[in-house]
């Protein structure tokens, strides 16, 4: 059905697009439409400048600080600042939070050949789950970290797991946090000052939801892998 | 009001920025809009935790789609559907308990303070006169729809009446409005 023959329900479906009284999969297949069509696109823009303002009533109220810091860890470039100090950084296996949790690693060594690797795509890590069970699959590149969720991953309400790439004799780097569902495949861009060849490990840590606060991992280590050239 | 102006303008060159990477510009529209966007999503998810969640969510969005900003478009409303489609997903993930109803009258809402300068004050007084203009039941409809990104069940349920009915006041409503906003908007 050629939706621009409608015009009174192409405006229905825009304006309780831009409501929320469309849901379900018929939200998701007009969402699907209107990637499509710029012309669809332009009417919800009008509902979206008609509805939202008085959306925005009412008094401000700051966001929590927590926020920002998550969105800028996984903004591109991203590193905390203290890996900029000229004084050597304390090897990350020599932090205070390592040898209490080495206990509780999991250690993949797989190269996987699940499907044919590009050439640009010289490393993969699989990170599998307390079960030995292969849950996310890391190829990596110079420029970024191409994830595969295999499983549904268990996350306790207000949580998340980042994923940090480990190299020797610096301290943890963010590379954003994991999905939590196969159909996640999220491409995760490598921070402008690290050079993916001296990547050793990747490391799953639980963190609070939206990441860590402080740019460096607060929970437990869970699982880590070696990144191998493939 | 020139001061609204205004600060449309700045917002419009930040987002600008941003489409180009300009992460400052990014940290710059993120201190002077959080504070707006925040409270879109609690009103929609009614808990700081998973409101913030999906602002951070949103913000992200924001970031990554900045390029399609269009200008001439209010910024504070087209990040504000951002975060509120992202509020509507997350609502669909929540467990399907429905809360008491527990609403203020959001029609008579006395949001008075500031009215004036509220970002898009125009937009938001010409979209008043068009509601007020519904019947009743529509209005009323797709006031509580609007504020709670509610389903059609839900506005169903809370208001006592039959789904079908519902529905249409919602619809004929919409449709309403739209006739009523091009005129006014002329």
């Amino acid at each position: 059905m050629e939706l621009r023959k409608f015009p009174r329900l192409a405006e229905l479906l825009a304006a309780s697009y831009v409501l929320g009284t469309l849901q379900g999969r018929a939200r998701l297949r007009f969402a699907h439409m209107l990637r499509q069509r710029p012309w669809l696109a332009r009417i919800v823009a009008r509902w979206e400048d008609a509805l939202m303002p008085k959306a925005l009533t009412g008094p401000a109220r700051p966001a929590p600080a927590s926020v920002w810091h998550a969105v800028q860890a996984q903004l591109p470039g991203h590193t905390s600042p203290a890996r900029m100090a000229t004084a050597p950084a304390q090897s990350w296996w020599r932090a205070s939070w390592w040898p209490a949790l080495s206990a509780a690693l999991t250690v993949a060594l797989l190269v996987v050949w699940f499907w044919p690797t590009p050439p640009q795509m010289p490393y993969t890590a699989v990170l599998t789950n307390a079960q030995g069970k292969p849950t996310w699959v890391i190829r990596a590149n110079a420029h970024d970290m191409r994830l595969r969720t295999l499983e549904n991953v268990a996350l306790p309400q207000g949580h998340s797991y980042q994923l940090w790439a480990l190299v020797p004799h610096r301290k943890p780097i963010s590379m954003g946090l994991l999905p939590t569902q196969p159909s996640e495949s999220p491409i995760l861009p490598a921070p402008d000052h690290i050079d993916m060849q001296s990547v050793e490990l990747v490391a799953v840590t639980m963190e609070p939801a939206g990441g860590s606060p402080t740019g460096q991992p607060t929970g437990p280590i869970l699982f880590k892998a070696y990144l191998v050239r493939s | 009001m020139s001061r609204s102006a205004e600060d449309t303008e700045e917002l419009e060159q930040l987002l600008f920025a941003t489409a180009q990477g300009d992460q400052r510009a990014f940290k710059r529209f993120y201190d002077r809009s959080s504070a707006h966007l925040y409270p879109v999503a609690l009103r929609i998810l009614r808990e700081e935790g998973k409101a913030a969640e999906c602002l951070q969510e949103a913000y992200l969005k924001i970031w990554l789609r900045a390029a399609d900003y269009e200008a001439g478009r209010s910024p504070l409303a087209w990040a504000a559907a951002i975060v509120r489609y992202q509020a509507i997903d997350f609502l669909r993930r929540l467990p399907k308990d429905l809360p008491e109803w527990e609403e203020p009258d959001w029609e008579r809402a006395d949001f008075s303070a500031e009215e004036a300068s509220a970002p898009c004050a125009r937009e938001r007084q010409l979209l008043e006169d068009c509601l007020a203009r519904l019947p009743p039941d529509q209005r009323q409809a797709i006031s509580q729809a609007f504020y709670r990104a509610a389903t059609y069940e839900e506005v169903a349920h809370f208001s006592g009446t039959a789904l079908g009915t519902v529905k249409s006041w919602i619809r004929r409503g919409l449709l309403a409005l739209r006739e009523c906003l091009e005129h006014g908007a002329a």
